[in-house]
């Protein structure tokens, strides 16, 4: 693509995005509904999403191939990029593997839920289909369901002794279900609707709530057991968190380290800083306020009109500039700045 | 109200209008009396160079940081500045380490040294590596910005943009190791840690100024020019708001308050569109 076509759909791109936002922000809520910016907001902020994702991957990219390059290289420190590497690849590895199994065992209650609401909707779904069909259709779902569970909880360790109740009563459930059906398809007649009703009552649906829900709780418990959940939790528990904490608990020292530095009076102004500073501490302290009342008062004012009007300065100050930086970006005007055109103009 | 709350008012629009609309008639009016126009020094601006030379001097690299910056209006002020200083380290042959925690500026970035370079004709002299990803946790961050300035000794250190708790952390690696350090934030509550561990601060709206008074490129100094017209109609709404306010407590009635003042034109605007 030539750099002007290419320069021109990336200037109309913008401008576009850039006006949704603003229509969707300056318009009131029933021209935001009547022009349908509404509904497309949230494909919209999946696509924000998207773009977030495909930029980590950038991310990861840059990681590897810098990291990869002092390592082939044997550069100093290479050893450190070396960690850093295994550490990506293994929180990547086990994040995914926590995440698959989680995924797996959410499907499975999905599954068992499912039965109760197929059972349900045989019932209550108004539809052109006889009830006979609906049934060989629910029939034949069961069987599929009933199959995957089964071998499922085959592969699940059974020692949990407070949760075999569960299992047990899961596959009585489901042969329950697979016999019915069974009936249901031999014996069924048409004509004599509202006695097979009875095979397909509201309780159905609760029974099979409760026992996705004992199922889920079970499944949860196994999975926590899991050497795979043991090391996510362990990288983001025990090292990432600790780890997190210890680079915040530095600020404690330097916080001591930057007050000493500013607190050396060099001129009318760090003199003031100062000064101001032990008043705010007198006035936060017990000390201070055994020495005087005035202190907390003092300390309330400062923080409240000087302070705050300073604060709110600062604030609208780079609010304005802000505004008038996304309106450049919002109309490309912004887009020659770093470029040799931009210069000369 | 509360749609209110999700939507401008009226009002709002017609202040948008007012504060953004003289910025394509300042630019014109900038290209058109360039020298005419007057940027008012900033020493901390002027800093840049100054931290950049002695950094060169000591055969030291530069670093430039952009805290927890996203993609944003802010971050392309920091691009502004970042492309001036990219262009002085040029000339000076020394490198610019710019490690980031937000991958979606990354090829932003990038692209801005890399135009720098080939804009004072070094092309050559680009090393992509000198962008780094580092995390976009906040203390992880904060720990690899450490371990860079302490590895590469760092000579020069400029922290531009958004920053949060990892504020101090950072502008105390660079204290530790001796670098010269400019910083410019928008978010006030940083502002003091900053002013105690650097050299020079920029505060708030400055950082958006900066890049205007390096380049002196019109579109950035006609949109200078628009934000102080801007903050000139604040502080007047804000006289005016006041001047209401005392008369209101004065007189014990209430004229014209800050709720109807939002309100105002609300119903109309939302008839409009029914």
């Amino acid at each position: 693509m030539a750099i002007r076509t290419r320069d021109a759909v990336s200037k109309g791109l913008t401008f576009l995005a850039g006006l949704y936002f603003a229509l969707e922000f300056f318009l009131p809520q029933t021209a935001v509904d009547a022009l349908g910016i509404s509904a497309a907001h949230e494909s919209i902020s999946y696509g924000f999403v998207t773009v977030g994702a495909v930029a980590l991957l950038l991310g990861i990219f840059n990681l590897l191939s810098f990291h990869g390059r002092k390592i082939s290289n044997l550069r100093p420190g290479w050893w450190a990029s070396a960690t850093l590497l295994v550490g990506l690849g293994a929180t990547i590895g086990i994040g995914g593997l926590d995440w698959y199994q989680n995924q797996r065992n959410a499907r499975d209650v999905d599954l068992v839920r499912s039965l109760g609401v197929f059972a349900y909707h045989i019932d209550h779904t108004a539809s052109p289909l006889p009830l006979v069909d609906r049934a060989r259709l629910w029939s034949g779902e069961c069987d599929r369901i009933v199959t995957t569970l089964r071998s499922r909880l085959r592969s699940l360790p059974r020692d949990a002794s407070s949760l075999n109740d569960t299992i047990t009563e899961l596959q009585r459930a489901t042969s329950q279900f697979e016999s019915k059906s069974s009936y249901v398809i031999e014996h069924i007649n048409p004509l004599k609707e509202e006695i097979l009703r009875d095979f397909f009552q509201k309780e159905d649906k609760k029974n099979y709530d409760r026992i996705a829900d004992q199922y889920s709780a079970y499944l949860r418990g196994v999975a926590k057991q899991s050497l795979v959940s043991h090391l996510n939790a362990y990288i983001f528990e025990g090292l990432f968190n600790s780890l997190d904490a210890a680079m915040f608990s530095l600020l404690a020292v330097y916080i001591a380290a930057a007050a000493f530095r500013a607190f050396r009076v060099r001129s009318v102004e760090s003199a003031l800083m100062m000064a101001s500073a032990c008043i705010v501490i007198l006035g936060q302290t017990s000390a201070g306020v055994a020495l005087s009342e005035a202190f907390p008062v003092i300390r309330l004012w400062l923080l409240e009109v000087p302070s705050s009007a300073a604060f709110r300065g600062i604030k609208i100050g780079a609010a304005l500039a802000g505004l008038v930086m996304a309106f450049r970006i919002w109309i490309s005007l912004e887009s020659s700045t770093f470029s040799r055109d931009g210069n000369a103009s | 109200v509360n749609q209110g709350l999700e939507h401008a008012s009226p009002i709002i629009v017609v202040l948008f209008l007012v504060l953004v609309g003289p910025v394509p008639l300042l630019v014109r009016w900038v290209r058109k009396n360039r020298d005419r126009v007057y940027v008012r020094r900033l020493a901390g601006v002027d800093a840049l160079n100054e931290a950049l030379g002695r950094a060169a001097e000591d055969g030291r690299p530069a670093s430039f940081c952009m805290g927890m910056t996203g993609v944003g209006p802010v971050l392309y002020a920091c691009l502004g500045i970042l492309y001036s200083i990219a262009q002085k380290a040029a000339h000076f042959k020394s490198r610019v380490l710019v490690p980031q925690s937000a991958p979606e500026s990354l090829a932003m970035v990038e692209d801005t040294l890399r135009d720098a370079y080939r804009d004072v004709g070094h092309s050559a002299q680009f090393d992509p590596s000198t962008v780094l990803f580092l995390s976009e946790d906040q203390f992880a961050y904060a720990s690899g910005y450490m371990g860079m300035m302490h590895r590469e000794n760092v000579g020069a250190a400029f922290l531009f943009g958004s920053f949060a708790g990892e504020s101090l952390i950072l502008a105390e690696a660079g204290q530790q190791i001796g670098a010269m350090q400019v910083a410019g934030s928008i978010s006030p509550e940083q502002v003091p840690f900053f002013i105690c561990t650097c050299d020079y601060t920029l505060i708030g709206e400055e950082l958006f100024a900066a890049s205007a008074y390096l380049t002196r490129e019109p579109v950035q100094v006609g949109s200078l020019a628009t934000q102080d017209f801007g903050k000139a109609l604040v502080v007047g709404i804000i006289i005016i708001g006041v001047l209401v306010e005392t008369v209101n407590q004065i007189a014990g009635v209430s004229y014209f308050s800050a709720q109807s003042f939002y309100l105002l034109g609300q119903e109309w605007w939302e008839g409009l569109w029914r």
